[in-house]
């Protein structure tokens, strides 16, 4: 009876957690409600302890000052008369209090299509891909695609058909409130009940004459959610709100019709109202669509781990790279793993830096080193290596497409020195891009220019521009509005008119092009069938028949350090080159519902870069000697399972031209690419038509389109297979000049062979262990071998075996 | 114990109570099947908007068997046990539903009648300034001497004087949305119907005012209707994809001429015996055989929705335009209708061409188009002869006087302007000026 009794009592508390919150506060702070339909949902957000948060709008008792001008019902304010008044909402004893004012409720409704009509429709669907925003529409209605279009979208419910869909006359006549509302038969199902907030807005507009489009029509600017970012208590419940704000200054509760998702289902769900619900331990942005805006509240629990806090106060920092990421690790209660060791370290930043594997020379030297600063020096020693320099105009020649495939021989060897001489002379990348952008002339001497003879197509020209060198595709608003994102068509074709000026002819040698500025020319608008204004996204528009040069204004715009997209795409592909994964994940995908796993630490890394002038080495400098990159990939107890958040280094395949490399070096047997002198390494090949059956396996990209995914990082049967069975490994194996035959010619012995072999393909000395067993095992092969009469050398065959094993072995395809 | 008996009582309760098929089992079917299986789409031929359909079966037989719901097609297809599975394309119907389903079945499939009245929702009443209907159709009388003007549920007729004569033709069910006077001026075919519900013609006897007969049919509202030149037969046009025949006489069905893939917004017979022409949404226009109801040709070439055609009065040419911006022009080469070579095709507006009309004398074509816009052509070489932009709102009809000088443009914001036909300026031109201002002000 009495547990009873006390398990009643428990219940009862369970909802407020026992503990009182620290403060309050009203979401979305002072409310102005604006007309007699207008409704504030709001959030009564409490602060707890450990910087938590938790969600009491629904323990909330709500008072209003005066209660004839606003109510609260049920965490919705609502408006009961003009005037100005304060709410004053309490939970547990703490309370807070904002203002509100209502305006214009004796106004009668006369919803707005634009603000009110479309985004009912497009919430309910009616103007998706699926239903009538299809391209041939449905049933022979047909509306542009989430609402883009609102003049077309009018015309076809108020005129097409001789007003077929509307009747403004007897509105209760309208098949635009029959159907959806399933009075007559309606293929796309029931959208709204009969006397729904959507029903009351759709049926009032028709009631006042179905108004078109008016230019006093308040335009929507930006949206705000609420709250933009907390860190939640585990399953809990979250409201969130979003707000539209227009250009008249208002501002106004869009949450219903707003489009909500969450890019973490397994941390957090959301529902059509904006309920959220905590899932798992992590992190999940909310992401919110409302006509083409696009905003994200981010939403996380900690991992139910107690850690001490003096891991993270103890953990080393080394620059404002660790103090970002540990501030995240100890947000989601993560322990971050150990530094790695020497050896490790010195592998890694090798094959992260210059594709290249140390020397077993370098590696003995480097663990002897007695230096504290040896890996600073390190790191400074790879920035100024010749295979640094391979490696990242290997890296960049995949981004700008530089192949034989669509340019001839000379054509692609002018692009490609080009690319190289820019990394050796560390050309700033804001230069560098300008240069592509903005050369004339020809093109054998101006490599470069190569760019332009690839994208001949204006649009393709214009869809490389910013998927290349901001990691936006805007490929959808070519036909419409991106769905899902802001940009808009015009915004595409103002963006395509900044290089629709540029004309080309055939140079004088063969393969070459004249890249020059042309007087005219201009890509139309499809719809309206002429050219709009040149503009940037989001930029500054030129006039149509202006003389400035509109490449110049694009450059100038594009590498500002004010594009927030320019800088910040590169940073990106650059952490990602060391740490395993972008911060924003995939690499090109920097789309605004695309969030960062880390905001504050892409920004930090984007300013710093800005700041040193777009120095790509010091950004290479400053990621290899954080901390952060320089961790073990080894897990601990608290982060098996992060893959996002830089607690450890990311275990990864050498990617395809560094392990054929890798290979080469190891059995000292140069790859021979037809057409290339040998000793040319995997990394220097100027282009990716080079047949090789190995660098394909392994996902070379070809090259083809600026897309991360071209690059394939998984590990395959078919490279297994490879690797095991297949003959670039098996023949290296076997050659009469590679590193066995010099191991016996030179008389080693197998401890000798073994310490070397381990240094030249893993960075270290083999274990004790190791040593003993592989010995032996080396011994009894010997003695087997020896007994066929067939073998040239009884110690041969056992000794490729050995490094067989070792080169299809994780410890080295992989990085770690 | 006492709560035990409630919860026996009240399951007995809802056994004893068999669900009904109004209040229970049809509104599962309205809910769920009639999308496909309503009177007008009748999939496979089974409707279920009421009892009898339902109980009549489709192709695939019978529906049901009642007292018996597990042998029953209609459950088994619900539950997946027959092909295909229902509701079709869509997710599976809630299980308490089927259980509805199955009970009602079992007890007898017994049936009322469902309520067949009209579907409507709560009455709207238009707000504030919101009185003024399109003028969706317009026709001359043959001789000249009446003007018929249709628009929300009614027919005005006026005379040479301007002003309203013999009654207001009413009661039509929704938009007048065509409009066509007998050979002999006696009757006027009124078409129209609820979109998406059926579709309507009111024949009128103009002398007095009576009403003849009301042919109700097609799926969905008619757009356009003709007489023929005989006077014997009506033809209807609808956006349900069909055209119909009807006895002039008393409104019986005659055929149904089905060939468009999509909804039919214009229809005419020619000068000639024997010749229909019709234009739809599915960028077709079609000449047909009007006594076998087969069609004769079959012209492709509009790249849009075509919105309107008409016969050269010479009835070997035919016009039509559309939603493409574009007037085309065919010449028919043989007697029999199967042969056509597109004369001239010109793109002439920048938005949909909602009306197209040849002047009397087949010297001119009028085009109005959505670009608000209307505009004079030269019938055989289309060259443009006279252009009139900024009309108030979409003109949605056009009728040209039989004397050829004047024609008369309805807009959707129930304007009504009669334009010279040369100089395409307003005018009184058929009408004495005072008329001309009664009819403005109506």
């Amino acid at each position: 009876m009495i547990k009873q009794i006390f398990g009643t009592a428990l219940l009862l508390v369970a909802p407020c957690l026992g503990a009182r919150p620290a403060s309050i506060e009203i979401l979305p702070g002072d409310i102005v409600l604006s007309g007699p339909a207008s409704s504030q949902q709001l959030i009564v957000q409490a602060r707890l302890a450990e910087g938590r948060e938790q969600d009491l709008t629904s323990q909330a008792s709500f008072r209003s000052a005066n209660p004839k001008i606003i109510k609260a019902e049920g965490g919705v304010l609502l408006p009961l008369a003009d005037g100005s008044t304060k709410l004053t909402a309490e939970v547990e004893g703490v309370s807070a209090t904002i203002n509100v004012t209502v305006r214009q409720f004796g106004q009668p409704l006369v919803p707005s299509f634009l603000n009110d009509v479309q985004p009912v429709l497009t919430k309910g669907g009616c103007n998706s891909g699926a239903c009538h925003g299809s391209e041939a529409g449905k049933n022979g209605f047909k509306l542009s695609l989430r609402g883009y279009d609102s003049e077309f979208d009018h015309a076809m419910l108020t005129r097409t058909a001789v007003g077929r869909r509307v009747t403004p006359w007897d509105p209760s006549k309208s098949l635009l409130l029959l159907k959806p509302t399933l009075t007559i038969p309606h293929g796309g199902g029931r959208r709204f009940a009969v006397d729904s907030p959507d029903f009351r807005i759709i049926a009032e507009w028709i009631a006042n004459g179905a108004p078109a489009l008016d230019n006093s029509d308040a335009r929507i600017e930006s949206l705000s959610v609420f709250p933009e970012e907390a860190w939640l208590t585990p399953e809990a419940d979250q409201q969130v709100v979003v707000q539209a704000n227009y250009s008249d200054g208002s501002s106004r509760d869009v949450t219903r019709w707003a489009k909500l998702s969450s890019t973490n289902s397994g941390v957090a769900t959301v529902d059509d109202l904006g309920r959220v619900k905590m899932q798992g331990p992590g992190e999940a942005a909310i992401t919110v669509w409302y006509s083409s805006k696009v905003k994200f509240a981010r939403l996380g629990v900690a991992f139910d781990h107690e850690i001490d806090p003096s891991i993270y106060s103890n953990a080393p920092r080394n620059n404002y790279i660790d103090d970002r990421v540990l501030e995240k690790l100890q947000a989601l209660h993560v322990t971050p793993s150990e530094n790695a060791d020497d050896n490790t370290f010195l592998r890694r930043a090798y094959l992260d830096a210059m594709g290249a594997l140390p020397s077993p020379a370098e590696v003995e030297r480097f663990a002897v080193d007695p230096a504290p600063n040896k890996r600073e020096r390190l790191i400074e020693a790879i920035l100024g290596r010749e295979e640094f320099v391979d490696y990242w105009a290997y890296k960049w020649s995949d981004l700008l497409l530089v192949s034989s495939r669509d340019l001839n021989k000379s054509a692609m060897w002018s692009y490609y020195r080009w690319v190289r001489e820019s990394v050796e002379k560390n050309t700033p990348w804001d230069q560098l891009v300008r240069q592509v952008l903005t050369s004339s002339g020809n093109s054998s001497i101006h490599g470069e220019l190569n760019y332009y003879q690839l994208h001949r197509n204006t649009i393709e020209l214009a869809e490389n521009v910013t998927q290349a060198f901001m990691g936006i595709r805007i490929t959808c608003a070519r036909c419409h509005n991106h769905p899902l994102e802001k940009w808009t068509q015009n915004d595409y074709y103002q963006f395509a008119n900044l290089v629709s000026r540029v004309a080309q002819k055939n140079g004088t040698g063969a393969g070459d092009v004249v890249v020059y500025r042309s007087p005219s020319g201009g890509i139309n608008h499809p719809k309206l069938g002429k050219p709009l204004p040149p503009r940037p996204l989001d930029g500054a528009e030129l006039a149509l028949d202006g003389t400035a040069d509109r490449r110049q204004h694009l450059a100038d715009w594009l590498t500002s350090a004010e594009n927030p997209y320019f800088a910040r795409a590169v940073v990106n592909k650059i952490w990602e080159n060391f740490m395993g994964r972008g911060i924003v994940h995939p690499v090109d995908d920097m789309r605004a519902s695309n969030p960062a796993s880390n905001e504050k630490l892409l920004t930090a890394l984007t300013a710093d870069f800005i700041e040193h002038k777009f120095d790509v080495k010091h950004l290479i400098r400053r990621i290899m000697l954080s901390a952060t990159y320089q961790r073990s990939s080894r897990s601990n107890e608290t982060n098996a399972d992060d893959e996002m958040y830089y607690s450890r280094y990311i275990v990864r395949r050498l990617p395809a031209e560094v392990a054929l490399d890798a290979v080469s070096q190891v059995t000292r047997v140069p790859t021979r690419f037809s057409g290339y002198p040998e000793g040319t390494r995997a990394l220097q090949l100027p282009d990716t038509q080079v047949t090789s059956y190995f660098l394909t396996v392994f996902g070379r990209p070809p090259r083809i389109n600026v897309d991360a995914a071209e690059r394939e990082h998984a590990p395959t049967i078919k490279q297994a297979l490879h690797v095991i069975n297949g003959d670039t490994l098996n023949n290296m194996l076997r050659d009469q000049e590679g590193a066995i035959e010099m191991f016996l010619k030179l008389g080693l012995s197998n401890g000798k062979i073994l310490e070397h072999l381990y240094l030249s393909a893993l960075s270290r000395y083999p274990t004790n262990a190791e040593r003993k067993t592989l010995a032996a095992a080396l011994d009894e092969a010997e003695k087997e071998t020896a007994a066929d009469a067939l073998e040239r050398d009884p110690r041969r065959k056992p000794l490729e075996d050995l490094m067989w094993a070792m080169l299809t072995g994780k410890e080295f395809l992989f990085n770690h | 114990m006492t709560r035990w008996l409630i919860a026996f009582l009240l399951t007995a309760t809802l056994s004893a109570a068999d669900p009904s098929f109004r209040t229970d089992v049809f509104p599962i079917f309205r809910d769920n099947c009639l999308a496909c299986h309503s009177a007008q789409t009748k999939m496979g031929q089974l409707v279920m908007e009421d009892y009898d359909g339902l109980m009549q079966g489709g192709n695939n037989g019978p529906a049901l068997v009642a007292g018996d719901a597990e042998s029953s097609l209609l459950v088994r297809m619900l539950e997946g046990r027959a092909q295909p599975k229902m509701p079709f394309g869509g997710g599976d119907l809630a299980a308490k539903n089927i259980a509805t389903i199955r009970a009602w079945i079992d007890a007898g499939a017994k049936g009322e009648a469902v309520t067949s009245a009209t579907p409507s929702l709560p009455n709207i009443a238009p707000r504030g300034s919101v009185s003024a209907t399109p003028i969706s159709a317009l026709a001359f009388s043959p001789d000249g001497a009446r003007l018929a003007v249709g628009d929300y549920r009614r027919v005005r007729l006026f005379d040479a004087e301007g002003e309203l004569i013999a009654k207001v033709f009413e009661d039509h069910a929704d938009l007048v949305r065509s409009l066509a006077f007998s050979p002999d001026g006696k009757l006027l075919a009124a078409a129209g119907g609820a979109p998406a519900q059926f579709g309507e013609v009111k024949v009128w006897d103009v002398e007095s005012g009576q009403l003849r007969y009301t042919i109700k049919g097609h799926n969905d509202c008619i757009y356009s209707v003709d007489f023929s030149p005989d006077g014997k037969q009506i033809v209807s046009a609808s956006y349900d994809r069909m055209i119909e025949l009807w006895s002039a006489g008393t409104g019986e069905h005659i055929r149904t001429l089905k060939d468009h893939v999509d909804a039919v917004y214009a229809v005419e017979f020619g000068t000639r015996p024997g010749q229909l022409l019709s234009g739809g949404a599915d960028r077709s226009v079609k000449l047909w055989n009007p006594e076998t109801g087969k069609p004769s040709l079959t012209l492709s070439e509009p790249m849009a929705g075509v919105l309107s055609v008409a016969f050269h009065p010479d009835g070997r040419h035919i016009a039509a335009a559309g939603a493409d911006k574009t007037i085309r022009t065919w010449r028919i080469t043989n007697h029999e209708n199967t042969a056509a070579d597109l004369v001239k095709a010109m793109t002439g507006h920048e938005g949909a061409i909602l009306k197209i009309a040849y002047s009397p004398d087949g010297t001119t074509i009028v085009s109005a188009s959505s670009d608000r816009s209307l505009k004079v052509w030269d019938a055989v070489t289309l060259a443009e002869k006279a252009v009139l932009t900024d009309q108030s709102d979409w003109p949605q009809a056009l009728a040209f006087h039989p004397d050829g000088k004047t024609f008369v443009v309805g807009g959707h914001d129930g304007s009504l302007t009669t334009y010279d036909a040369v100089s395409l300026r307003p005018t009184a031109g058929w009408m004495r000026p005072k008329s001309a201002r009664n009819l403005a002000g109506r």
